[in-house]
């Protein structure tokens, strides 16, 4: 890689529902971002508008505002993978000589409950009711379970670290711990899978600049985007919305993640195992087992067993989800990947407080969605 | 129910006239007619009203949904007629074919799966 690329600073607007308008929320976490990275609007060479559910030309409503100045602003939407697509497209704006710094801004402001039909399935899914999104997750969990003695416990578990670790983390929209009895006994949304074990589609928004390395000063401790992919999965490697129907034939085929993460790695120059934290889509708590088997921190079907090892815990050898994942943030599509990486800067910086991770010199950010979208991030020091 | 079969690598997918394999891109997998039965690949249950305009009456009861694996390697998506309390991963199921609704007189029909000879 001829530049390096340098996170040169992050800003958040909590995750949550608020009276804010996504204007509002937009503008609040590029301001802090720029405040982060000690510059003005009038120095980004380009933005880049993560959204699923907000209307045409949001980005240039959010940011021309803040200072008309022709810059090119450009929406970009690929699921629950939107913002990591846009940080890709920002990355490959400076590698290709083109910018010196991009701002990547990830919004949402998305109504309570299951996420709008119309936007992921085709009109007979809607009418013969198969728009019961977490049904995919549900379907995986069971026939994972089947396969290799998954407990519901287990399951559950996954639950309880990242509600465990949410109470550490203002910005989250649930910040409550609970045993994994109080898991348990929540609500059946689809069987397995229970009410306090997925995400709830919600509101925020999560800003990171980046810039090329040498062509501005930066003050805090140099965060490097070491690698940056995103992929679709391939023939009946996934199944997720809108999917009708899947291949047997495609179960030797590699999981999305798998691939997405293998060639982040590769960018990198380094393995998974030996990463320090990870923020993996965990729109359901058996997605997280799932992404440990995928990203090869353990074999397959041994996730529940690592689990049990407490390897993801705070304080583990990997941990997983430290903001308290998407379980306990909600998941506001656009910016849930930035809010991710912005965890992973706070992570390398040091300054994560209660959920800090030990000497974090690495992260991986992870996220998967409809069509099979996935983007992996990792950042170094 | 129809799917397509491609004659480059034998994939079948669900539904008629697909202009390409998505498997291996091949234009125009053939048209063929896909079995009746199958058996339960997973399931979950849909304990709450699915988002979107569909067509279950005012009172909602939760009901199944599955994959089901059709001896021609492929598994479809879709609600099983089983009880909750009978369904399992390897039960042996059979296509249905019912009445989702009637639009000015045509009837919109719809499928599902349930016990074989049980009937729609």
């Amino acid at each position: 890689m001829a530049d390096e690329v340098l996170v040169a600073g992050v800003g958040l607007h909590p995750f949550g529902r608020f009276d804010a308008s996504y204007v509002e929320m937009g503008q609040a976490a590029t301001v802090a971002a720029l405040q982060d990275a000690g510059i003005s609007w009038a120095d980004v060479d380009a933005a880049y508008f993560a959204s699923m559910y907000l209307p045409a030309t949001s980005g240039a409503r959010t940011l021309k505002p803040m200072g008309a100045t022709r810059v090119p602003i450009c929406d970009v939407e690929a699921a629950c993978a939107s913002g990591g697509v846009a940080l890709r497209q920002a990355m490959l704006g400076i590698l290709s000589g083109s910018y010196d710094t991009v701002l990547v801004l990830g919004v949402e402001k998305m109504p309570r409950g299951f996420m709008d039909p119309s936007m992921i399935y085709q009109p007979w899914q809607i009418d013969m009711g198969l728009t019961t999104n977490p049904a995919y997750w549900a379907l995986r969990a069971r026939r994972h379970m089947h396969d290799y003695g998954i407990t519901e416990e287990q399951i559950a578990r996954v639950a309880v670290k990242n509600h465990s670790n949410s109470v550490h983390n203002a910005n989250a929209m649930y910040r409550a711990a609970f045993t994994v009895e109080e898991i348990l006994a929540s609500r059946l949304v689809c069987d397995p899978i229970r009410v306090l074990e997925i995400c709830a589609p919600n509101e925020g928004a999560a800003a990171v600049i980046l810039t090329r390395a040498g062509a501005a000063p930066l003050s805090g401790p140099r965060v490097r985007v070491a690698a940056s992919v995103h992929t679709i999965a391939g023939w009946s490697a996934d199944l997720r919305a809108p999917a009708e129907a899947m291949s047997a034939s495609g179960a030797d085929a590699p999981a999305p993640t798998a691939v997405a993460a293998s060639m982040a790695c590769e960018q990198a120059g380094i393995g998974c195992p030996e990463i320090s934290c990870f923020e993996v889509q965990d729109t359901d708590a058996f997605c997280e087992l799932e992404c440990y088997e995928h990203l090869g921190l353990c074999e397959p079907g041994g996730s529940g067993a690592f689990l049990d090892s407490g390897a993801t815990q705070l304080g583990g050898a990997s941990p997983v989800n430290m903001s308290g994942g998407l379980i306990s943030k909600g998941e506001p599509v656009g910016a849930s990947h930035l809010a991710q990486v912005i965890e992973l800067v706070w992570q390398l910086r040091g300054c994560a407080g209660g959920r800090q991770v030990d000497r974090a010199r690495t992260g991986l950010a992870h996220v998967l969605g409809a069509a099979g979208n996935c983007a992996v991030t990792i950042l170094a020091r | 129910m129809f799917g397509s079969r491609c004659d480059g690598c034998g994939e079948v997918m669900l539904g008629a006239g697909l202009a390409w394999c998505p498997r291996c891109s091949r234009a125009q997998p053939r048209t063929v007619e896909l079995s009746c039965v199958g058996t339960v690949w997973s399931y979950t249950v849909i304990r709450a009203r699915p988002p979107g305009p569909s067509h279950f009456g005012e009172q909602f009861e939760p009901f199944v949904s599955a994959l089901v694996e059709l001896p021609e390697k492929l598994r479809i998506l879709s609600p099983l007629a089983v009880p909750i309390d009978r369904v399992a991963i390897g039960a042996p199921v059979e296509l249905q074919v019912y009445v989702l609704y009637t639009d000015d007189a045509t009837d919109v029909m719809a499928f599902c799966y349930g016990e074989p000879g049980g009937g729609a």
